[in-house]
């Protein structure tokens, strides 16, 4: 084992965490290694001084103040609740708006010429595609007089409501 | 705002309360001594080993009974100290005229060591307790940690690992690092007196 890798495992080895092996090894390589050996001392009394280290002294009472300080906070469910009020009382507040602002604000139907604009006009409804071909198909079949304007809508071909979607656009031969 | 207060104290549970304030008891000298060797002053300290528990105990019920509590609690210091700390780094820097700036550190890293006595002595005296700490201070906070959780606290690898949330390899190598940088640091007080007199 070279120098290289056993200062790589001295802390380790410091702290009993190699196996037997290795700390077979290591033990080995201190023992004939002066350097090796030297950080082994240094490390080692590194580690001692850390351990040997004096507590600070704090007052033990003022490290579990806090539950004094901040009751409410103590709670586990504190927060969740506090936040749920929160919402709650923030909706009611958006709800009362609304409330208020359509009521005094309603929504208003047309007045005045508009008014009787609308109601001179009637709703009619434009009759459908196929409404207009079964009317179409209903005159043919009675045989009846025919308009000429009549006559021109039946030569009109009626398509498919498909085919209009269905067409590609045309790509010029140069883009291909 | 009072009345919430009152509500609460009257549906906390005094059991859970006693319960953690149990293990927290035994405990506490050791978390604080954690926090202060991580952040240095005891304001701080105190702050972070109160804001920790705190943490812990909104959070009791999601500990399960039969882990190690001070693990536990250990785990979560040390996110808040890596949080707090992220924080502060955003921060203006801010300097005290009593203390040297930063550039002079190098000038002060010229330490003479007093050899009067045996070095077991000393690590029992405040002013190599102070040096110790500085030194401690100075490595980043990863090793800091491992460091300070393998050689002051006392925790094997594994336990380590759970609590920095890292693999044993990783712990290895901080601790490794993190002794190496120190005895950088310190080498004018691990030699003895084979070193002073060359």
């Amino acid at each position: 084992m070279n120098c290289h890798r056993v200062q790589n495992l001295l802390s380790a080895y410091l702290d009993q965490e190699l196996s037997s092996e290795e700390r077979r090894l290591v033990r080995n390589h201190i023992f004939h290694c002066p350097v090796c050996s030297e950080s082994y001392e240094e490390l080692n009394t590194l580690k001692n001084y850390l351990g040997n280290l004096e507590p600070p002294t704090p007052e033990p009472q003022s490290i579990l103040n806090f539950s004094l300080m901040f009751p409410e906070s103590m709670d586990p469910h504190y927060h969740t609740l506090f936040w749920g009020k929160r919402l709650l009382l923030t909706g009611s507040c958006i709800f009362l708006f609304l409330v208020t602002s359509f009521s005094l604000f309603p929504v208003t139907a047309p007045t005045g010429v508009a008014r009787q604009q609308a109601e001179a006009t009637p709703f009619v409804r434009r009759p459908t595609r196929s409404q207009i071909v079964q009317e179409q198909k209903h005159n043919l079949l009675a045989g009846s007089t025919v308009k000429k304007e009549d006559k021109e809508k039946e030569e009109v071909e009626i398509k498919p409501w498909w085919e209009d979607s269905l067409r590609l656009p045309v790509v010029p031969v140069s883009h291909r | 705002m009072l009345q919430t207060g009152l509500l609460s104290l009257a549906r906390s549970t005094p059991d859970t309360f006693q319960e953690f304030e149990k293990l927290v008891k035994t405990h506490e000298k050791a978390f604080y001594h954690f926090a202060y060797r991580l952040t240095g002053n005891h304001d701080d300290a105190l702050d972070l080993t109160q804001e920790g528990l705190l943490k812990a105990y909104r959070a009791f019920d999601r500990f399960k009974a039969g882990t190690a509590f001070d693990r536990w609690v250990y785990q979560i210091i040390y996110r808040l100290f890596i949080d707090q700390y992220r924080k502060k780094r955003r921060r203006p820097f801010v300097s005290s005229l009593d203390e040297t700036p930063p550039y002079l550190d190098q000038e002060k890293q010229m330490e003479v060591p007093d050899h009067s006595r045996l070095p077991e002595d000393f690590a029992l005296r405040h002013e190599l307790g102070e040096t110790i700490q500085q030194a401690l201070l100075r490595l980043p906070e990863d090793f800091r940690a491992a460091v300070v959780l393998c050689d002051v606290q006392g925790f094997s690898y594994e336990e380590i690992s759970n609590i920095l949330q890292c693999s044993l390899g990783t712990v290895r190598s901080r601790i490794h690092r993190g002794r190496r940088l120190l005895r950088e640091y310190l080498k004018p007080y691990l030699g003895g007196e084979r070193r002073t007199n060359l």
